[in-house]
């Protein structure tokens, strides 16, 4: 640990970092849609080698029905797999629950088409099933979750909520779900969420996207989440016992707005769908 | 559900399966190993439309109990929720538990475990998308992990599944042969050299005078699925002396 640090600190003499980037740097982005036949949306992101994945699955919801109200978040059903094929217990736990957080406590979109009236005008619901997988962690795992969300979202296409019926009902032993003929919807997603994460040093350099050796040797880390479409701040985590007066986090709040703005444009899961795009 | 699962050609004497294989045929496989860097060793497998990925830790200092004598092997299985047409429920799933189990102890018999006292491997599974076989391509998928960490195997550990269809055995089971109505089903893992069996798992009916060809079926599935693992391997490793 002590070696690494004075390896790494070596290079932040010198204002680059371990891997060559720049403080204010990303890493190659690449993100993959669609991958998965058997989901009804599906996504792989890489954030340089941190890859998670997205998968959505539309069924249906039996439990609401006993409620008064359906509210948005009891429509979600999330899952959140941190270490799958990871040892490592325990590292940045809270992710879990400040994605909770942000998805099932935000309306990031419309969730009407996923409430339904059968012929009796019985009102039925559908639920997303949405499971977030942590493939490879290189640090920077909840931007990548983030935009893995954002991505799978916005690239769900389901049929109504009868072809659903009739699937449980006579349920395709095949993996591809038989679903050719029937009308698709898509959801309007409200909120474009767009994290970015840095890394404090204790020598006061703030790095932002840290790879897994950065995050172990940061004294914090700051998370900001912006809605793109509002440009507004959805949530700030600030973790870790670094301090940080009221002027430089003020211009690494600015700053990572204009950060997360520039990253939106270049990402390729709102122009085109269904292929793989490198930024 | 009446289906018939074999259909005949018209033209050619022998049979096809629903996805156009004949019955020996095996799907096409993919394998790469060393696709995270986090990881001692990993490795992602294709068996036709089933996915899967590994990734191997250690050897390591163990968590709690620990044996003088071998390391010990602790493996995880895991289905993701949208790997199958159907929504899988994860908190009751005892299949997976169950290759867990099966995994651990092949893995703890073809692993040469008494090099490594006191210390432990882990092996980490998970299947992204299944369409049937999906403990072959577990053990494969694993077996390359292993090697791609460098750790010492007795032999590359491969396995195939088969199975019996109107009165013909059929190798590599995908999952519409799986799930129509009783088929039996015939997991092999085995060490290709040595000719020996490491696990075999079964079920489903099926008759005493059935089972040689089946589990021949199963063997010759196996070995082709080696040549393919071979190939992999030999050819990452020509690519990491480059």
């Amino acid at each position: 640990m002590e070696l690494l640090k004075i390896h790494h600190e070596h290079f932040f003499s010198k204002g680059i970092r371990v891997d060559g980037r720049k403080f204010n740097e990303f890493r190659d982005l690449l993100v993959n849609i669609d991958s998965i036949e058997t989901a009804d949306s599906s996504i792989v992101v890489k954030i340089g080698s941190t890859t998670v994945m997205c998968g959505i699955k539309v069924t249906l919801n039996e439990d609401v029905k006993a409620l008064e109200s359906v509210n948005y978040s009891d429509l979600i059903d999330l899952e959140i797999a941190l270490h799958p094929l990871d040892e490592d217990k325990g590292e940045r736990e809270e992710i879990n629950s400040l994605l909770v957080k942000l998805i099932k406590g935000n309306v990031l979109f419309d969730h009407k088409p996923l409430i339904c009236e059968d012929e009796d005008g019985e009102r039925q619901y559908l639920t997303l099933n949405i499971e977030l997988i942590c493939l490879n962690n290189d640090g920077n795992v909840l931007d990548a979750f983030i935009i893995a969300f954002l991505g799978a979202i916005n690239s769900l296409k389901f049929p109504d909520y009868k072809s659903i019926c009739d699937e449980n009902l006579h349920p395709q032993p095949t993996s591809k779900p038989s679903r050719n003929n029937a009308e698709y919807k898509r959801l309007n997603v409200l909120k474009f969420p767009i994290s970015i994460t840095a890394a404090l040093m204790s020598n006061g350099n703030v790095l932002v996207d840290p790879n897994r050796d950065e995050e172990q040797l940061a004294t914090g880390l700051i998370s900001i989440v912006f809605d793109v479409a509002t440009e507004k701040i959805i949530m700030i985590e600030k973790q870790g016992g670094t301090p940080m007066d009221d002027v430089s986090l003020l211009k690494h709040i600015s700053f990572s707005k204009s950060m997360a703005t520039k990253f939106f444009k270049t990402m390729p899961i709102l122009q085109s769908k269904g292929e793989a795009m490198e930024t | 559900m009446e289906s018939r699962i074999l259909l005949e050609s018209t033209s050619v004497k022998t049979p096809f399966r629903i996805d156009g294989r004949k019955p020996h045929e095996v799907r096409s496989l993919t394998c790469r190993l060393g696709v995270f860097q986090q990881a001692d060793g990993s490795s992602y497998v294709k068996l036709g439309n089933t996915q899967v990925l590994a990734t191997v830790y250690g050897p390591h200092d163990t968590r709690g109990k620990s044996n003088p004598e071998k390391s010990i092997i602790n493996c995880k299985f895991r289905l993701s929720t949208f790997s199958k047409s159907t929504r899988r429920n994860l908190h009751r799933d005892i299949r997976s538990i169950e290759i867990s189990n099966n995994l651990t102890q092949v893995f703890d018999s073809a692993i040469l475990t008494e090099l490594y006292p006191h210390s432990q491997i882990d092996i980490y599974l998970e299947v992204v998308q299944s369409d049937g076989s999906d403990y072959a391509a577990c053990i494969n998928a694993a077996s390359l992990a292993i090697i791609d960490a460098g750790i010492p195997i007795k032999d590359v550990v491969c396995a195939c599944s088969a199975g019996f269809i109107d009165n013909q055995p059929i190798t590599d089971i995908n999952a519409v042969e799986e799930s129509s109505n009783g088929t039996p089903i015939l997991t092999i893992g085995m060490l290709p050299k040595d000719k020996q069996i490491l696990s075999m798992e079964s079920s489903g009916g099926i008759h005493l005078d059935n089972l040689n060809d089946v589990m021949d079926a199963a063997i010759e599935g196996c070995k082709s699925v080696l040549f393919i693992m071979k190939q992999t391997i030999l050819n990452h490793i020509q690519e990491l002396k480059d």
